[in-house]
């Protein structure tokens, strides 16, 4: 969810060390590590990885860090890494603070925002619950070819493990079965869909 | 001064004993705001507050006793979701995104409880930052919460969440007198529910930490002897 849109303009005060670049694969924070304020990604996505598993990806103009923000250690509770080039300003803990206490639309628009955070991750988690780890695997690869419209997706084997949730073991063996029954195949980071039909059949039979 | 409303005595926000909900920290204006027109009910242990997918109208604050708010997975199995005291607030996060309740609330003891307007609570929202920072607190504690379940389900083995859930609970309802026994008593059923497993298998990893010498089962009650081992074993983490 966007925090704001285009024609509802936000001023951060400018000062050094506010505005800053990361590159893909890079970490704007380690979970652990001591919270140090929240993020607004300006351009560029974040992935939020907790224990090696990516919790949501956060897009364009969303804030990250807030959840630690309100913990009582005050510590990042996961990792942010940059899964694309991103354009970050970073806000520290004292203005968010002010921002919070004195602009009430800005509180408004984070509560709408936690909201959808938790939906999302309770439906994450029925998903877990009900779904087999090889219709998450599957419906993940069809998910982001229908995403990008190619049927060539580029993902690693640690990108598939952090996503869906399982080790790049057993990435690694499901996707050799499926490429044995020529529903797909690989090549390097990549992988390309033959046969959409059929990954669809196997991964609905997975939910039966 | 009481309020009475049928056979039910009901106190004023001003005058309620709670003072840790964040509800309590109001101002004394925005009290007597909410205080008119509240309603007050009982509810008998076991008896339903609200139920998953009911439309939302209120927000409850819970006067005296404790409540478990659990959600009914597509296998029909029961997960529990979280536990709230005196104080705490419950069907917040449906008045805030304007949806049905998003779990069943059930009294675990006779319980006591107010129940506030969606309006009084919308309206306050729009006046009061301190609430509305209060809320984000609210909201930021779920999310980890259902974060740390997303990854205990998939990454942690049985012994390592029932761990955690007796962690938890001694978080939450704190220990008798003695410093030892939980303050609260749950089923096995009710213990297999928060984390996500069978009842068969709680009572037989109840039985092994037992026999570990980290907690001691008397009947329904459970002392924790060792509340670092447990610790170690939930793979528990200061964040």
């Amino acid at each position: 969810m966007k925090v704001f849109s285009q024609s509802q303009e936000f001023n951060f005060p400018k000062h050094e060390g506010r505005d800053l670049q990361f590159k893909k694969g890079e970490f704007l924070f380690i979970e652990g590590e001591v919270e140090d304020g929240v993020f607004f990604i300006s351009s560029g996505a974040v992935r939020i990885i907790k224990k090696k598993w990516v919790l949501w990806t956060a897009n364009s103009q969303e804030l990250i860090g807030i959840s630690s923000f309100f913990s009582e250690g005050s510590k990042y509770s996961f990792s942010a890494k940059a899964s694309d080039d991103c354009k970050i300003v970073k806000i520290s803990h004292d203005e968010f603070q002010m921002m919070l206490e004195e602009n009430q639309i800005f509180g408004k628009t984070i509560i709408e925002m936690m909201c959808n955070r938790i939906k999302y991750t309770n439906n994450r988690l029925r998903s877990v619950m009900t779904n087999t780890s090889r219709f998450r695997l599957i419906n993940e690869i069809i998910n982001k070819s229908r995403e990008t419209k190619n049927q060539t997706i580029f993902y690693s084997l640690e990108e598939l493990s952090e996503l869906v949730g399982i080790s790049k073991r057993l990435v690694r063996s499901m996707l050799a079965e499926l490429e044995k029954k020529t529903l797909l195949s690989r090549s390097k980071n990549a992988i390309i869909i033959n046969d959409l039909k059929g990954l669809e059949i196997i991964a609905m039979k997975e939910n039966l | 001064m009481i309020m009475k409303r049928g056979k039910i005595d009901i106190p004023t926000c001003g005058e309620c004993d709670n003072t840790e909900g964040i509800l309590c920290n109001l101002t004394v204006q925005n009290k007597e705001v909410i205080s008119e027109r509240k309603g007050n009910n009982f509810y008998k242990k076991g008896q339903a507050i609200f139920y998953e997918g009911n439309h939302a109208n209120g927000l409850f604050c819970i006067h005296d006793g404790r409540v478990k708010l659990s959600k009914l997975g597509e296998d029909g199995k029961e997960q529990i979701v979280r536990f709230a005291k005196a104080g705490d607030i419950l069907g917040y996060r449906s008045l805030l995104s304007d949806e049905p309740y998003h779990a069943t609330a059930t009294a675990m003891e006779d319980c006591s409880i107010c129940l506030v307007s969606k309006e009084k609570f919308n309206g306050l929202l729009e006046t009061d930052a301190k609430l509305s920072v209060n809320v984000i607190q609210l909201l930021s504690r779920d999310l980890r919460g259902a974060e740390q379940l997303l990854i205990d389900i998939t990454q942690k083995s049985v012994k390592e969440r029932i761990s955690e859930s007796l962690i938890m609970l001694k978080r939450t309802f704190g220990l008798q007198e003695d410093n030892k026994t939980l303050d609260v008593v749950l089923t096995r059923a009710e213990i297999a529910d928060m984390a996500a497993t069978t009842t068969e298998t709680t009572i037989r990893t109840l039985a092994q930490l037992s026999d570990e010498g980290l907690i001691e089962l008397i009947g329904k009650k459970i002392v924790i002897k060792d509340f670092e081992g447990l610790q170690r074993i939930a793979g528990f983490s200061s964040y």
